[in-house]
């Protein structure tokens, strides 16, 4: 690995941990804020707030992306074709679930977003143990 | 594009609008079967019905991808790359909406599916045309 790729993973690292302890501080001053707030704006911008930090995370990771090797991307960019496919298949399998009245998940829709970036992740290795 | 890759488009076209159409007649059959079933069993036997051709349009996706020229699956790979960011903003900013009761959506996740498909599609066009 070039010393480039290397400092631009460092970078990353930094950017996306940064992000994500911004997100963890914003999504609970969001929580707490939004105690006996009554529907509204307000509501809403609180309840979105949490989204600035993982806004941030992506930026970060396009950066990153862009500073990849050409195998490096390679493998980020059919990792998430792969994920995406099994991801539409997982969605549409709750939802129906869901809509027969089979299962009732609560914030189905808040985890498939950690389930996405984790199934991501985890076909990222795969293909790069596979390469 | 060379003639085997537009014959594989091509049979993939065909294949993909047959099993949209039994989709299309499955969760129709289903949702009318749905309100005469009764058991755990059978239902959930109903809800998973339109999973089995969305399962089938995923293996013939997967099959064609194989087929496709480097530049194609580039498109395609980098299109689910940014289906996927959207994906995940998209999951997160609704879950918070919905688990900070601004937004009650009915079943959001059959509806998430549609989407990531959608974004899928606009993303591949707007990065390679309509090829």
């Amino acid at each position: 690995m070039s010393e480039r790729i290397k400092k631009a993973g460092k970078r990353y690292l930094l950017e996306f941990g940064g992000a994500m302890t911004l997100y963890v501080v914003v999504l609970f001053a969001s929580i707490y804020a939004a105690k006996g707030i009554e529907q509204g704006p307000t509501l809403t911008a609180l309840a979105l707030a949490p989204i600035a930090p993982v806004v941030l995370a992506c930026i970060a990771f396009f950066r990153f992306y862009l500073n990849m090797d050409e195998r490096e991307r390679r493998i980020h960019a059919d990792a998430a074709a792969f994920s995406l496919v099994i991801g539409i298949f997982a969605a549409l399998t709750l939802g129906f679930l869901h809509s027969f009245g089979v299962f009732k998940f609560e914030w189905d829709m808040l985890w498939f977003g950690p389930f996405l970036i984790g199934l991501w992740g985890a076909v990222r290795c795969v293909l790069r143990l596979r390469d | 594009m060379s003639e085997r890759i537009r014959k594989a488009k091509r049979r993939y076209t065909v294949t993909t609008m047959s099993v949209m159409l039994a989709y299309l007649a499955i969760v129709f059959i289903a949702s009318q079967l749905e309100d005469h079933v009764t058991g755990t069993a059978a239902l959930t036997a109903l809800a998973l019905a339109p999973v089995i051709p969305m399962a089938a349009a995923c293996v013939f996706y997967l099959r064609v991808h194989r087929q496709m020229d480097e530049r194609e699956q580039r498109i395609n790979a980098n299109a689910a790359g940014a289906a996927l960011i959207v994906g995940l903003l998209t999951a997160t900013a609704g879950g918070f909406l919905q688990s900070f009761g601004v937004i009650a959506l009915e079943d959001p996740m059959l509806w998430f599916g549609s989407l990531l498909i959608l974004a899928w599609g606009f993303a591949r066009i707007a990065m390679g045309g309509f090829d």
